[in-house]
């Protein structure tokens, strides 16, 4: 009993003057060792302990939490290089790391390991952090989803304090197809591989909006394609749910979807936006595909310090530029939104979408239909998900294929890893990543990524290449 | 998929039959009995009107802290480390994050002698409460169903009005199914129907019973729910609430801290 009359006792408030700062007792001070953890924190709430007869308890930080649960769960835990071979790495985000791997009993299954990026020191990751929101939504949502237009996870592994997502490993992706068909010179994408590329991300697209989830990233370095032409939608890092909202989707993240697949009523400021951005930023795709480059290519404002989300002016430009200036008729909410009066600022464009189409090599007319309905302005109006699947464009010839490659001459290259780095364990990777990248992009080999999430890196590679 | 119940993992992956619980709980030398649970659910109430948290969200932790309870015994955890916890991922899965420092000081001023100050214990728990969970989060909770059944009744088939007060009456009867195994055996809309019989026809003693009676036994023949399932779960709320009258929650409160307090000193 006098144990537990020492536990009762300890960390107990000295004097007064220790509540002062109460209940933000920096983390800094787990360090200090198990003995005196518990001495520092004076930090409590109920300083009315002193008119008690019995003094205040505190937990000190060595207190008990999790130990013996602990212990029997370290001890069966297999380990992810135990599974799995590691080829080497693929790509690195502002999320962390993705390796390609193969199952060391299954010679033949190859996997993309996504690995979350955590606070590092010294090639050992210090403490728990708690998992970030993007992490629990990809890791809760994934293990939801099945569908064949969705990067299949096949498992989660927690370990180290680090947690590894186990994918279906997928060659190709639409940002690699598209440089491929640019560099050295441009080669259109044939109809029958485009058209069915198209089909298949509105399938998976479709799956996603009919589960109540908006993809909130969509863009061609997001767009899986497996060897055997298999569209496969990715990164549902900014993914979430939208049914029964308990706080707007604007509170839970400001800035969503990489600025150039951006839809206007985001740019515009929309407090309470739809699936309906996914199928914009389709539309984005669709016209990318046609033209081997971006449709609109703004330039990103950087957020300041005040951290208030800037307007996006020039990005809605190169919008306004061949979509033509919005207005009421068109998009009857427009006037509702926080930014409309910017608009004001533009110059009046006309609707230029037929002549920038043709521009682009475009001659089939419901292909241009099919564009115009996905970047229709108003959100209300533009073609959802489900119903873009019965497009008449789609319903013509050539027909849609399950492989994409199908009646296709062009051959693309495998994606590229670096072998150097197979230590998926060790933080020291996330040092050197950053030299990877770097060389890859003057390589000018094309896309490397598998799971594209930061805006910034995307163009930043493009800048390099063009 | 997460629209739908029937192909979600919380049909496929965390759904038991009433035998598989038993023998998972005689496997694990089972110490949580219907008081302690009583006493957890009231944790989770305390801290969860602390933060100001929406309902949705503690339901999502009463589930979790459910699952966690088939897989690990309260002899190997700290018991208010874990409903923390437990809410801490909750806020997170229904998009209302938490910063980690309010959730460890606020439940550290509700049980300063259990709760240690530094966040990194409360990360660390989320870490193997999500391995336990096989990352399994997503959850589908019976208010929905609710609501839906609610309206149906209304409509001209059936003309079972409900009172706003019985609707609350049913909604906190759904929320106190968390403290069962319903959860774990049942469809969310198992539950929901479940609560509505019991909020207006238990309930109910005015002359219209029999009507009522009728229309709503009229309903379930035509919504082809599974009527020994509604039973059931009817007898397991029934049960708690039985139960409940014998709950004394200081001696369930000290025997636990004694508990946690014997562990920190073992």
């Amino acid at each position: 009993m006098s144990n537990l009359q020492q536990q009762f006792l300890r960390g107990q408030p000295q004097t007064s003057s220790s509540m002062v700062g109460s209940g933000s007792s920096p983390s800094n001070r787990v360090g200090l060792g198990l003995g005196h953890g518990s001495m520092m924190d004076g930090s409590g709430p109920q300083s009315g302990g002193f008119n008690r007869s019995q003094p205040i308890r505190m937990a000190g930080n060595d207190f008990f939490t999790i130990a013996p649960y602990r212990k029997r769960k370290d001890a069966v835990r297999v380990s992810v290089i135990k599974k799995y071979e590691i080829l080497g790495y693929i790509a690195a985000g502002t999320y962390g790391k993705v390796y390609k791997a193969k199952d060391r009993v299954d010679q033949n299954g190859l996997y993309a390991i996504k690995k979350f990026k955590t606070d590092s020191k010294d090639n050992e990751v210090i403490h728990y952090t708690g998992i970030s929101q993007s992490a629990i939504r990809e890791m809760s949502l994934c293990r939801e989803l099945n569908h064949n237009n969705i990067t299949k996870l096949t498992e989660i592994i927690l370990e180290r304090k680090c947690i590894y997502m186990v994918f279906e490993f997928a060659e190709h992706d639409l940002l690699q197809i598209i440089h491929n068909h640019s560099h050295p010179d441009l080669k259109p994408i044939p109809e029958s591989t485009l058209k069915s590329t198209m089909y298949q991300l509105l399938s998976g697209l479709s799956y996603l909006h009919q589960n109540w989830i908006v993809h909130r990233d969509l863009k061609p370095a997001n767009i899986m394609v497996t060897s055997d032409g298999t569209i496969k939608i990715g990164d549902l890092g900014l993914a979430r749910k939208f049914n029964n909202p308990l706080q707007s989707l604007y509170a839970g993240d400001k800035v969503v979807v990489t600025i150039w697949y951006r839809a206007p009523e985001l740019l515009l400021g929309a407090r309470h936006y739809t699936p309906a951005i996914d199928l914009w930023a389709v539309g984005c795709i669709l016209a990318e595909l046609l033209s081997l480059r971006p449709i609109f290519k703004g330039e990103e404002s950087k957020m300041d310090n005040k951290k208030q989300v800037p307007f996006q002016e020039n990005q809605l430009l190169k919008i306004v530029e061949i979509l033509g200036t919005p207005s009421s008729e068109r998009w009857s909410s427009l006037k509702n939104y926080p930014e409309y009066p910017q608009l004001a600022k533009f110059t009046l464009f006309p609707p230029n979408l037929r002549a920038w189409y043709h521009s682009a090599g475009g001659s089939n007319k419901n292909c241009l239909k099919l564009l115009s309905e996905l970047l229709d302005y108003d959100p209300a109006k533009r073609v959802n998900a489900l119903n873009s699947l019965s497009h008449k464009w789609f319903t013509e010839l050539p027909r849609v294929t399950d492989n994409i490659f199908e009646n296709s001459k062009f051959k693309y290259p495998p994606r590229k890893i670096q072998k150097d780095d197979n230590d998926i364990l060790s933080m020291s990777g996330h040092s050197h990543q950053q030299l990877h990248g770097t060389n890859s992009m003057l390589g000018g080999t094309g896309a490397k990524r598998a799971f594209g999430n930061n805006a910034n890196d995307q163009m930043h590679m493009r800048k390099k290449q063009r | 998929m997460s629209a739908s119940y029937w192909c979600s993992s919380q049909r496929q992956k965390w759904q038991y039959t009433r035998d598989q619980l038993t023998r998972i709980r005689a496997d694990l030398g089972d110490n949580c009995n219907v008081h302690n649970r009583i006493f957890l659910h009231s944790l989770i109430v305390k801290l969860g009107g602390k933060l100001n948290l929406r309902q949705v969200i503690l339901s999502t932790a009463e589930v979790f802290l459910n699952r966690f309870l088939t897989r690990a015994t309260l002899k190997e955890v700290n018991a208010y480390l874990l409903v923390t916890t437990c809410i801490y991922l909750g806020c997170k899965i229904e998009e209302s994050p938490v910063h980690i420092r309010n959730i460890v000081n606020e439940s550290r001023n509700a049980w300063p002698e259990f709760i240690p100050s530094d966040p990194t214990k409360l990360a660390e728990f989320e870490f193997y409460l999500i391995e336990e969970m096989d990352c399994y989060m997503v959850i589908h909770h019976p208010y929905n169903s609710l609501v839906q059944i609610v309206q149906v009744l209304k409509t001209g088939d059936f003309k079972v009005g409900i009172t706003s007060d019985e609707q609350k009456i049913a909604w906190s009867i759904v929320n106190d199914s968390y403290i069962t195994d319903l959860p774990l055996l049942f469809p969310p809309h198992i539950t929901a129907i479940a609560a509505v019989y019991m909020a207006c026809i238990l309930m109910d003693d005015n002359i219209y019973k029999n009507q009522r009676v009728n229309s709503f036994i009229k309903f379930l023949a035509v919504s082809n729910v599974d009527l020994d399932e509604v039973i059931e779960a009817v007898q397991e709320m029934l049960t708690l609430y039985e139960n409940w009258n014998g709950y004394d929650e200081i001696s369930i409160r000290n025997s636990l801290n004694f508990r946690i307090l014997s562990l920190n000193n073992a």
